[in-house]
Formats: C-alpha cells, structure tokens, sequence
C-alpha cells in the first residue's frame, strides 16, 4: 500500500488534475442523469423553457437578418460603379452622358473575385413596344443586365425569370442566339395591356439605331415574350416610370450600344458577411475614373432598415439571455435543494469546495446545453413555420433566413445565460451546512 | 447549547473504540469533531498529529480525503451513482484513473461480499447491503481511521451484527472509532468510552 501512495505521489499534477477533472465530469452526469429519473417533469420544465428562449431568439435572429437581407435586396447592390457625369438614369435625363464601354469583359474580370457574388453592367435605354398585333408602339424604359446565377433585383425588378447569362453577346460578336426574354414591371404590363407570355415588339425610337439595324440587314424591330410581370415598389426610384428588362446584349442590339459594349453603370454584390472594401478597390482598379458609391452611401433606407435589424436581434438577445439565465438559476435552485444531503456527502468523503461547485456549475451548464440544442432544433422548424405562415398569408417572400451560424450563436448565448445563472446555486452550495445535512 | 463538554481520548493506532451512549449524549457530535466537520470553541483536536483546530476548512476537507473513512447511519450513498461508483466515489478526489478507481472498488465489494452487485443502484440494495457498500466506499481510500456513526441504527438486529463484524474484519489495519447506543457494538470493540450529556463517564 505504501508503495502505491509513493507511485501516485510520483505521478504528475497535471494527469491528476486531469483525471480529477474526468472524474467530476463523469459525477456531474450521473448526477444529472439521476436528477432526469427522479424529477422528470422539473428538468423537462427547465430543458423545455431553455429550449423555447433560444427557438424564440433564433426566430427572431432569422427574421432580422432577413429584414437586413430584404434592404440590401432592394438596394440591390453593395457598390454602384457610376462613369464620371454618369447617372442612374442618364439616358433619359441626358443623352450624350457618359458610358463604360467593354463592360462584358470588365464586368466578367469583378465577378469572377471570390468575395463577389455577382457583377453586371446596366444599360438604361428609351425603347419602344406593343404587344403583337397593335397599332400603337409605347416609350418605355428599358434595363440591360447580365443576369446572375442566383436571382437578383436590381433597380427593384428580379432577374429570376430571365436566364442566367447573357448568350446573345457571343464573345463580342452579337450573333449568339436571342432569349427574347423580356421582364414587365406592372406600370409597363398596364401601359401596354399585356400580361404574362404575350409577344411583344420592340424597337428603338432613335432613328440612327433603326438605320444601322437596316444597314445590317436586321429586322426594325424584334419579337419578345414576356417572361413575368413584377409588382415594383411604388416608392422606388423606378416604380413610377413604365420600366422593362431584358438580357443586355439584346438591348445593346436594339438600341445601337453593341459598337463598343456601352453600359451606364456596374452594379457589384460582395458575398454575404465579406467586407465590400475589396471589391471597391477592384472597381476602383478597373475604372480609376469612376465614380464608386457603396451601398450604405446610395441608401439610407438600408441602413435604416439594418439598424433596425440589429436593434430587434440585440433586443431578442438581452432577453433570451436574461430568460434563460432566470430560468436555469431558478431550477438549478430547486434542485440543490433537494441534493443538498449529495453534497453534503461529497464533502464528507473529502470533496473540496471547488470540486463541489464544479460538479454544480457542470450539471447546470449540461442542463442548458441540452435546452440549447433542443431550442436550435426547434428555431430551426420555427423559421420554417414563420416563413411558410408569411408567404401563405401577407409576405411575397420568405421573411426569415436561416444561417449556419445562427447554431453556435445560439449555444453560445445559452452557455452565457447558463454561466450568469451560475452564482445562485454556487452560493447555496457554498452554504451547505454539512454537519446539519448528514444528520437530516 | 453545548454538545460536548470538558471532553479529553485518546485513541491509539489500530485500536478499534466504540463510543457509546443514549440518543443526544454527544456521540456523533464528537465523531464530527474528530472528522473535522465540526470546528470545537475551545481545546484541541489532534488527529493523526495535527492539530484540526489550526487547519483551515480546505485543510481539513484534504485531511479527510486522504486519511479519514466515513461510515453513516443512513448510509448516504449517491443514488444516481452504481454501487461501485458510489465506493470509487473518494478517489475521484484524489484523482485516481477511471481504470484504477473501478479495479479497486471491486475489489472491496467482494471483500464485502457484494461481488455480484458491482452495477446495482443503492435503491436495487437491502439496508445491510447498503451499510457494506457504505464500508467499502469509507476503505476505498485505505485511510488511517475509520469514523462510523451508528452504523447499525437503520438494520435489524442480526444484519447490524453481521455489519459490524464486517467492519472489524475488514478495517484490520485501520483504527476505527464507532459511535452507537447498540450495546451488542461492545463485543467487537477493543476499548469503550461511555458518554453522557456530552461528557465522557467511562473509559473501560
């Protein structure tokens, strides 16, 4: 015997402290495994409660962040690479403004970075249309993108029903095939009386555009079907003019703007969470004229609407925070309690204080971890029914975004909660009159 | 209220003393004291050659873990925990491996003669059952002194002689200090201190 207390004597503080940790961690599940057998229903009650702050924290968190993504939505664009004198609009407030030209090829080289999600050239141009069969041709506004993969809305049109890409550019030779897609904001769609899937001609009201087109042999005018009719915001800058859009290249065809690839204006979206210095930087690399505005400076309505965003999660998050910990600090209350005799024991066979409060604070943490996963689980169905409920009833689009990181955000909060609630039952153990306890 | 009064053993190493005497007489008070869980107002305490009274709590909780086995009337296992895990339950203190822990509490289970109920809980044991885990967890630590406050107060008449005998044979290197009114507890023990009201009034 004494050579084995020499042996242990031996042995390294740090494994022993090691093992002792191992040791209490093993005590502290048993002693929460046992606290599930014998009350059940409490810990049901405490794991549940938890388990609904966080559900509500992450619905709330999804919502704002989609509030976030809504407004950056509809500024469309992170950053807006404007030509010096150049305009959202400066085909119809002035004509002779300046224009980008290759913008194809430029366009292609920022979307390409890593950090942006996509990258288009937009062309404004006055254009005329009927639907096929009437008399009288209307002005509208027409809008040349290159559409990206993922849908996007610029100047508050989606881009989903128009495909992806811009074929008929053909590397710059202007011969690749038409899509005749063509998107209708609702102005537009009254203005010409057509709807969804009608054939519309279109040309272009400048008589040097329709020149070249008969110099090329080409047609005055081209047939297009529109694709959809978009609901614009009346509030937004393009709501209350009759706008269209179309695949850039085909505007460029129509309208004259293919001799040199012109474009008003290059939109840029940096992927989501990356800084938008970078791809300012490379704007600034590719057109060191231009004029480069980002997106907190063309709108305040985003950071309105961000602020806002923050604020409801900072709120839900103070909440959640102050819930959990009150309702962890409460049961874990109870609970020692009703296991003050436990702990009196652990002190009788020589468990120091702070093994004592460690098998409490690990109990306790445990106990709102498995209300955290429960309550991630259960956000998680949450977002779901709120968008399903949103979409099904008043919103045209999901209202709440899930992210990845909503996951350790949330456990991270509920540890945080767990660890404030700690200092009560800490001091009840503290407190335990062993002596009193043992005799009980 | 005072518990204990003018009160002054000795016990020698080895020695296995019952301290006896009539519910409230100060029995397990003076265990407590001894075990350092109580702190006296005045005197002296030397266990093992320390003074408790200059000990500080921390101090006197390491004492106990590594020199002093405690035996309960209630038994006070952890009913969340094996019968083996309950007797282990000490060296997870001392920071002994899972591995070693395990060997050395079967180990006193079947010398206890509980080999087979290495995995009940103490609600799947009898009470005698219980008291001999209760033995086996106060040993696990093989501790210079072995502290039993009326170890047979919860048992009949027959398992509390069985509990007792066992202690005695398996507490051999050990020096044991039984508080009991069970007069039967004077046929294992070496040496008897009669108590009453809080005062020692024999030393036979």
């Amino acid at each position: 015997m004494a050579e084995k207390r020499s042996l242990q004597s031996r042995e390294r503080p740090r494994v022993h402290r090691l093992r002792r940790w191992l040791g209490l961690f093993r005590v502290s599940v048993g002693r929460l495994a046992s606290q599930l057998r014998r009350l059940p229903r409490q810990t049901a009650v405490t794991v549940a409660l938890v388990a609904l702050t966080i559900a509500l924290l992450i619905i709330v968190t999804g919502i704002s962040a989609g509030l976030a993504v809504d407004s950056t939505a509809d500024d469309e664009a992170d950053i807006r690479v404007l030509p010096p004198g150049g305009g959202t609009l400066s085909s119809v407030v002035d004509v002779e403004s300046a224009r980008f030209g290759s913008v194809h090829e430029t366009a292609a080289s920022i979307d390409q970075r890593d950090d942006v999600a996509y990258a288009t050239p937009v062309l404004t141009e006055v254009i005329q249309i009927r639907t096929e069969g009437s008399d009288e041709f209307e002005t509208v506004l027409a809008m040349g993108v290159i559409p990206p993969e993922e849908p996007a809305t610029i100047e508050g049109v989606s881009t989903a029903s128009l495909e992806p890409g811009d074929p008929h550019f053909a590397n710059g030779t202007y011969d690749g095939a038409r899509t005749g897609e063509i998107v209708l904001t609702d102005s537009a769609a009254n203005g010409l009386n057509a709807s969804s899937g009608n054939n519309l001609e279109v040309t272009s009201p400048t008589p040097s555009a329709s020149l070249r087109q008969e110099r090329n042999n080409q047609s005055r005018s081209a047939i297009y079907t529109a694709t959809t009719v978009e609901e614009t915001d009346s509030n937004d800058l393009t709501g209350e003019l009759p706008l269209v859009m179309l695949h850039l290249s085909e505007l460029q065809s129509i309208t004259g703007a293919d001799d040199d690839d012109l474009a008003d204006q290059v939109l840029v979206e940096t992927e989501s969470g990356t800084s938008t210095a970078a791809a300012e930087s490379a704007a600034a690399d590719t057109y060191p004229t231009a004029t480069i505005q980002s997106g907190s400076e063309s709108d305040f309505g985003s950071i309105r609407s961000d602020d806002f965003a923050l604020a409801t999660s900072l709120v839900a998050l103070v909440v959640a925070i102050l819930i959990c910990s009150l309702f962890v600090a409460t049961s874990s209350a109870l609970t020692i309690d009703r296991d003050r005799r436990t702990i009196a024991v652990l002190a009788a066979v020589g468990f120091s204080v702070r093994s004592r409060l460690a098998i409490v604070a690990i109990t306790t943490l445990s106990l709102t971890l498995a209300g955290a996963v429960a309550g991630v689980v259960l956000g998680i169905v949450g977002i779901s029914i709120t968008n399903h409920v949103a979409t099904a009833t008043m919103a045209p689009r999901p209202i709440a975004t899930l992210r990845p990181a909503f996951v350790p955000y949330a456990i991270g909060v509920a540890l945080l909660a767990g660890v404030l609630a700690l200092p009560y039952p800490l001091y009840l153990v503290a407190r335990t009159n062993v002596v009193a306890e043992l005799g009980r | 209220m005072t518990a204990l009064e003018e009160i002054s053993f000795n016990i020698h190493a080895g020695e296995i003393v019952g301290l006896v005497g009539p519910s409230g007489s100060g029995k397990s008070t003076a265990l407590h004291v001894v075990g350092g869980l109580l702190e006296p107002i005045e005197g002296t305490v030397d266990v093992l050659g320390t003074d408790l009274t200059e000990l500080s709590s921390s101090q006197r909780t390491r004492l106990r873990r590594d020199h002093i086995g405690f035996i309960f009337q209630q038994f006070h296992l952890l009913p969340a925990l094996s019968a083996r895990d309950n007797v282990a339950l000490p060296l997870v203190e001392r920071g002994v491996g899972r591995r070693e822990r395990q060997q050395r509490a079967t180990e006193l289970l079947e010398q206890v003669g509980l080999g087979d109920r290495l995995s009940h809980r103490p609600g799947e044991l009898s009470g005698g059952e219980q008291q001999r885990v209760a033995i086996a967890r106060a040993l696990v630590t093989d501790p210079e002194l072995v502290l039993a406050d009326e170890p047979t107060g919860e048992l009949d008449t027959e398992t509390g002689a069985q509990v007792l005998e066992l202690l005695v044979d398996v507490a051999e290197d050990q020096t044991v200090l039984v508080a009991t009114h069970d007069e039967r507890a004077i046929d294992v023990t070496d040496r008897v201190l009669r108590l009453l009201d809080g005062e020692i009034t024999t030393d036979e």
